[in-house]
């Protein structure tokens, strides 16, 4: 049996249908991560789990109990909300013990298990300080310590790192991730943020409109998109999407013609092309496309090229030290061979590199 | 660059002056006259004492109307707060059919119906209830009448104030009592504490209710005693009733300045209207 | 249907029902009752306070020549007219914009100032303006002496224009606050934009204060109608005298009900009022909604 498991779940707000008919399962060891834009059933998702939102449809486990209509106290869930929630009139100290306090916890345990995650969250200097005096990151493992603090089934942390300045981010995110390892039990993570879902995650599902539109692990996701949204949700530059015709078995992107056969034959005449920016390489011989350079945009380490063929725009990275080039400039790019998708014109994926490559 | 600055800082201070000084000379007296050994009409300055205070003192009837404005006042404060706030809470906290109606009837219903407007059929219910001359009628009419104010303006607070606080709690465990007590009324004290002083001064301050609904000298309150001061024929007693209203008028200003250094003016609008 | 957990239905029911009630019995009703009231010819004494008889619309038609109905309703207007829209709004809009983008400190002290009019309780505000007023020895009679005026009697000779002028004395905080609240709301960098090309200061208030902050110029005028309209004070500055002359409706209510116990009438009087209140109230609350959306 899974550990927590969602089937057939909707939830809907008077007219939004904020989660539409969502079905997944989260193993005990799992780091699953909710991802998608602004607005798309994350939270509710979340939510939901926690009991904090009752579901019109569908049934929700946890740990093989059915709590579809449970109280949250009785799921035994810990949650960091995304504005952390902590309490302004109770100090750090009285925070974290709370949820120990209202089960009615001996104290001298309660005082053991506050200096054990304060200590391994390294808050233990600011234990009787009050939320308002103690800095974002701080509040943010105040927030952990509290959720930590509850020997939970599952934990629900709803875009805990996007109160964080950048800088921060990066190092909470690192700080995450070392700390699921000492949690033991499954996490459910909520971000708009691919790069934190492909960071942390051993599975992450990719959400739009209050619909799962894939669910697989990192690699899976990045490797091989289920559909145009996910492909393009993910990455930074994200992936290049191309709306091209095939006929003869080659694509025709604008007035050009890829040099590149395919080797389906019951292809539609409408399809999308979709190649990854790293997967783009500018050639001096004749390549797979006519380009002209847009713009350059050193970054450091890479450098993001933006060129346009035809109407399109497409972007690629480099990674030279060098681009011996301008912008005006006409050059030939060619795509990594196995590493080319193919959606179809309702935007799923129907074919990736894999049978490609076989060419 | 400076000049121009100045001048028109100079002509604001100009046009200023004479406005404020029109503001202050009034309260000047207030503050003035009780101090005055020789207190007169006019803000003078003479030798400061404070026999004015001492003889409100001795006056039985300034201080039994000190007794009935505090009884007035502290029942009002009483009512209007614990009903605004169980109503302002389920208001903010809960959503049901017909509220958003609910709302509208209530402010619409406070802003016309005054007790200016509304005196007549104020004192005739106050008559049927048998609630004339009686503290009770005063307290209970008063509240009526701040009541929707002080729920909008606590509710407006308690919507402030993130539910994810309360929902924190709910799944950590607590129980709904749990969440009041620990969690909410903690959160929301300053509102609370807040409405309950701008309904104290405001029921402090009335005038009209018990003017028209009291009957017995020794029920009136200080609002009232004051009027009878100094409209009683003869010579009116200029220190005495001055060094009375000073002391009256203390605490409404000690509670709204209060209230302005915590909270600013965005609580006054509403209630003192 | 949502958050069932927080509070159930029979919670809901019981935390409303107290306030529900007060408001019902001493705000609601009284506002419906006297059109009922109204219609009867009760007074406080006599045969008629046993049993009072219906008589229709009578009271209603006789406010339509009654001379002195007229003649409240016309100070009224003149009282709101020259107080809350000539004096609140006028006087608070000088100081809002006199101590705009000026110190703190400076104004600090002008609103505590204003403020303190507005607050002090309305017996001892009385008390202190006929101190004030005073023809022989009030402050604003012997200042004027020093500059060599003749001593006015106030009261008797210029009633509305005491009044009026007692009024803008005490209401003009709100309206000074809320324009103050309401200057802060435009974003500096509109003035200085202006400052950088030069605008002179009659047009930057013509061109950016003023359509920045027009909704709240709106609101503060329907809101100060209102309350001015409902004022009671200057009964105890003037008792409605001299010969009528300051007598504002609430005043002639007070006067038929509690002086001739006319109590039928005076809630004839009292719905006339209520239904202009009524009015106002309806266009604030309209206004206010529109804004918000
Ligand atoms: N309590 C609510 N009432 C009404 N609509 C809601 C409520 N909560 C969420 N929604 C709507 O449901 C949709 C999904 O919201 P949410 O789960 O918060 O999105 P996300 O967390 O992915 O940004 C949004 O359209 C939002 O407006
Ligand atoms: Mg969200």
């Amino acid at each position: 049996m899974p550990w927590v498991e969602f089937v057939n779940v909707v939830k809907r707000f008077s007219d939004v249908t904020a989660v539409n008919n969502v079905s997944f399962s989260i193993e005990k060891h799992d780091f699953f991560t909710l991802l998608g834009p602004s607005g798309c059933g994350k939270t509710t998702t979340l939510r939901l789990i926690a009991g904090l939102e009752i579901p019109d449809d569908g049934k929700i486990f946890i740990a093989d109990q059915d709590v579809t209509y449970k109280l949250p106290k009785e799921r035994n869930v810990a949650m960091v909300f995304q504005n952390y929630a902590l309490y302004p009139h109770m100090t750090v100290r009285e925070n974290i013990s709370y949820p120990l306090v209202v089960r009615k916890i001996p104290k001298g345990e309660i005082e053991k298990r506050v200096r054990f995650v304060a200590e391994s969250l390294q808050i233990s200097q600011l234990l009787d300080r009050y939320p308002q005096q103690i800095s974002g990151g701080q509040q943010q493992r105040v927030a952990l310590a509290r959720a930590m603090i509850q020997t939970p089934t599952v934990f629900l942390l709803d875009e805990p790192l996007s109160n964080l300045d950048a800088k921060l981010r990066l190092e909470a995110r690192s700080f995450l991730k070392h700390l699921y390892t000492e949690l033991g039990t499954a996490v459910v993570y909520v971000t708009h943020d691919q790069a934190e879902a492909m960071a942390l995650s051993t599975k992450i599902a990719v959400m739009d409109n209050g619909c799962i539109k894939q669910i697989g692990s990192p690699k899976e996701i990045y490797n091989e998109p289920a559909n145009i949204f996910v492909a393009s949700f993910i990455g930074n530059p994200p992936m290049n999407i191309i709306p091209c015709k095939i006929s003869d078995r080659h694509f025709l992107v604008g007035e050009q013609r890829l040099q590149l056969p395919i080797p389906l034959t019951e292809l539609e005449e409408d399809a999308y092309l979709g190649i990854r920016p790293e997967n783009i390489q500018i050639v001096t011989a004749q390549g797979d496309l006519r380009a002209q350079i847009f713009v350059i945009e050193p970054l450091g380490v890479e450098t993001i090229i933006t060129f346009n063929v035809d109407s399109f725009q497409l972007k690629c990275l480099a990674f030279e030290d060098d681009i011996p080039y301008k912008p005006g400039d006409m050059i030939w790019i060619r795509f990594r061979r196995d590493k080319i998708h193919i959606f179809d014109k309702d935007g799923n994926r129907i074919q990736g590199s894999e049978t490609c490559d076989s060419h | 660059m400076k000049d121009p600055k100045r001048l028109s800082k100079i002509i604001s201070y100009i046009i200023l002056a004479p406005i404020l000084a029109f503001f202050v000379a009034p309260i000047l007296w207030l503050l003035v006259t009780p101090f005055s050994l020789r207190p007169s009409l006019f803000i003078s300055i003479s030798k400061p004492t404070l026999n004015n205070f001492i003889r409100v003192f001795q006056n039985k009837t300034a201080i039994n109307a000190f007794k009935n404005s505090v009884i007035i006042s502290v029942g009002v404060v009483l009512l209007v707060t614990i009903c605004a706030l169980f109503a302002a809470y389920v208001l903010s906290r809960h959503y049901f059919k017909g509220r958003d109606i609910l709302l509208y009837i209530l402010v619409l219903f406070s802003s016309i119906v005054t007790g200016v407007a509304a005196m007549v059929p104020i004192f005739m219910l106050n008559l049927r209830l048998g609630l004339i001359d009686k503290e009770l009628g005063v307290i209970l009419t008063i509240a009526g009448g701040m009541l929707p104010t002080s729920i909008f303006i606590l509710k407006d607070f308690f919507d402030s104030i993130p539910r994810s606080f309360e929902e924190a709690a709910l799944v950590d465990g607590s129980s709904p009592l749990q969440i009041m007590f620990k969690i909410f009324l903690p959160l929301s004290s300053k509102g609370i504490i807040v409405i309950a002083m701008l309904v104290f001064a405001q029921s402090w301050s009335n005038f009209l209710i018990p003017f028209i609904l009291l009957r017995t000298h020794t029920k009136y309150p200080v609002s009232i005693a004051i009027y009878t001061f100094f409209t009683e024929v003869g010579v009116p007693d200029i220190g005495m009733i001055s060094a009375y209203a000073l002391l009256y008028t203390a605490p409404v200003i000690v509670m709204y300045f209060l209230v302005e250094r915590k909270f600013g003016f965005s609580f006054y609008g509403g209630i003192k209207g | 249907m949502q958050k069932k957990y927080l509070i159930g239905k029979k919670a809901v029911v019981l935390l409303l029902i107290p306030a529900l009630i007060l408001i019902s019995i001493f705000l609601i009703f009284p506002a419906i009752w006297v059109l009922k009231l109204g219609m009867t010819n009760e007074t406080l004494t006599g045969i008629k306070a046993r049993e009072p008889d219906f008589v229709g619309f009578e009271n209603f038609l006789r406010i339509f020549s009654d001379r002195f109905f007229y003649n409240a309703l016309r100070i009224s207007l003149l009282f709101v007219f020259g107080s809350a829209i000539v004096g609140q709004a006028g006087l608070g809009m000088i100081l809002a914009l006199l101590t705009y983008r000026k110190s703190r400190r400076l104004r600090t002290t002008v609103q505590s100032i204003v403020i303190l009019a507005w607050i002090i309780p309305e017996v001892v505000v009385a008390y202190l303006w006929i101190a004030f007023l005073d023809k022989d020895f009030g402050t604003l009679n012997v200042t004027l002496s020093w500059f060599g005026f003749e001593k006015v009697n106030w009261f008797y000779n210029h009633p509305i224009l005491t009044i009026v002028l007692f009024n803008t004395w005490r209401g003009t905080a709100y309206s000074m606050l809320l324009f103050s609240a309401a200057l802060e709301t435009i974003p500096p960098s509109y003035l200085e934009t202006a400052d950088i090309i030069g605008t002179s200061a009659w047009r930057k208030f013509k061109d950016i204060v003023l359509p920045n902050i027009k909704s709240y110029i709106f609101t503060d005028l329907i809101l100060i109608t209102l309350w001015t309209f409902n004022v009671f004070t200057p009964y105890l500055l003037t008792g409605g005298g001299p010969a009528f002359k300051t007598e504002l409706l609430p005043i002639y209510i007070y006067r038929n009900a509690f002086r001739y116990f006319k109590i039928g009438y005076g809630s004839a009087i009292s719905t006339v009022v209520l239904l202009i209140n009524l009015l106002l109230a309806i266009f604030y609350i309209t206004l206010s909604r529109r804004k918000r959306t």
